[in-house]
């Protein structure tokens, strides 16, 4: 007991917190990576959690970057690891208690916990938005391309962007 | 610039389409645009602008609530809450709860039960909690129901408290901080 009091954070989270694991960035236009940014400046703590997903929906690949305490950092380093591999509908089922309880969180610092798992969720959220904007071949920016098979004439049509 | 590439087929397609489109999409398209047929003005290249990142859900700050009536309403809640625990706890004498209120952080410790840490977060107006059963919570000020709510399921602090406590002492608990009025 008395080393966890001396140093405040819970082992595990000083692992994390020394050696972060997945720490980085992902290209956030590519339409196969969804970015999740939650938390306020204001309040301490930023986390930005980003997932590249191949095409049968599994998390291929997971980057982050957090400003915020100990415990936060931690809680960010440690989905990472947890949802590497995962389906979409897996990784959105991680609860924070999953999370608090594997760092050993104190009560106060369960909202990091809580941060975490927003964190995902808005990345895959924003990912879904990204393929649901994707698949329709009428908005803008997108263009159309056709071939006669009987004449072999090719037409296209462009649907300009807005902006 | 976009380079445009010429596929096996002789369509041209610029090279972020050509990647984010399997063959079979492609295929699709070539369908959809049977219907409406118009040259494809050359060079003319577009590329989807969108949205990088959902918006941050925890920021719900309101600017007709001003800072200092926060503090008037949260200081009033908190102490109202340290007073029923305080009298909670002396009734039931149980030497292992006890509770702590310094510098807008209320600790309530029940053996164990676990520990509750109930704080004020000035930056966002709210009143963050962490239940040893329930988990973390972030309580927003609602007029209309003059209540610290929950945006997420819409309840209320004094309810949650209220429950979690009645079920761990056995008794009907009530901390009287439903309304802020009442506690003002």
């Amino acid at each position: 007991m008395r080393p966890v009091l001396a140093r405040g954070y819970h082992e595990k989270v000083i692992s994390h917190y020394e050696k972060p694991r997945n720490v980085g960035s992902l290209p956030k236009n590519a339409p196969d990576v969804g970015t999740g940014l939650v938390g306020a400046p204001a309040c301490g703590d930023v986390m930005k959690l980003q997932i590249r997903v191949d095409e049968n929906g599994i998390i291929s690949d997971v980057k982050f970057k957090t400003f915020g305490c100990g415990s936060a950092i931690a809680s960010s380093s440690y989905m990472t690891e947890r949802v590497m591999g995962l389906s979409l509908e897996d990784a959105e089922k991680i609860k924070n208690t999953e999370i608090a309880k594997e760092l050993c969180l104190p009560p106060v610092k369960l909202h990091c916990s809580m941060l975490a798992e927003d964190a995902i969720r808005s990345a895959i959220r924003d990912y879904r938005s990204k393929r649901s904007l994707l698949s329709n071949p009428k908005q803008a920016g997108f263009i159309d391309v056709s071939q006669s098979a009987a004449t072999g004439e090719t037409v296209a049509t462009a649907h300009a962007p807005s902006a | 610039m976009l380079q445009t590439i010429r596929s096996a087929s002789g369509l041209r397609l610029a090279r972020p389409f050509a990647r984010v489109l399997p063959r079979a999409a492609i295929h699709a398209l070539a369908r959809v645009a049977q219907d409406a047929p118009h040259a494809l003005p050359s060079g003319l290249v577009a590329v989807p602008r969108r949205s990088y990142a959902t918006p941050p859900p925890q920021i719900d700050v309101r600017d007709d609530f001003p800072i200092e009536k926060y503090h008037d309403y949260s200081d009033a809640t908190m102490e109202t809450m340290l007073e029923s625990l305080e009298n909670l706890l002396d009734g039931a004498g149980d030497s292992e709860c006890e509770v702590d209120y310094s510098s807008g952080v209320l600790t309530l410790k029940l053996g164990e039960h676990g520990t509750y840490v109930i704080n004020k977060q000035p930056p966002n107006k709210q009143i963050w909690l962490s239940s040893p059963t329930s988990g973390p919570k972030r309580y927003g000020y609602v007029p209309e129901a003059d209540q610290w709510r929950y945006s997420r399921d819409n309840s209320s602090l004094g309810e949650l408290l209220n429950t979690e406590l009645s079920q761990i002492f056995g008794q009907d608990v009530d901390l009287k901080i439903n309304k802020v009025a009442d506690c003002l």
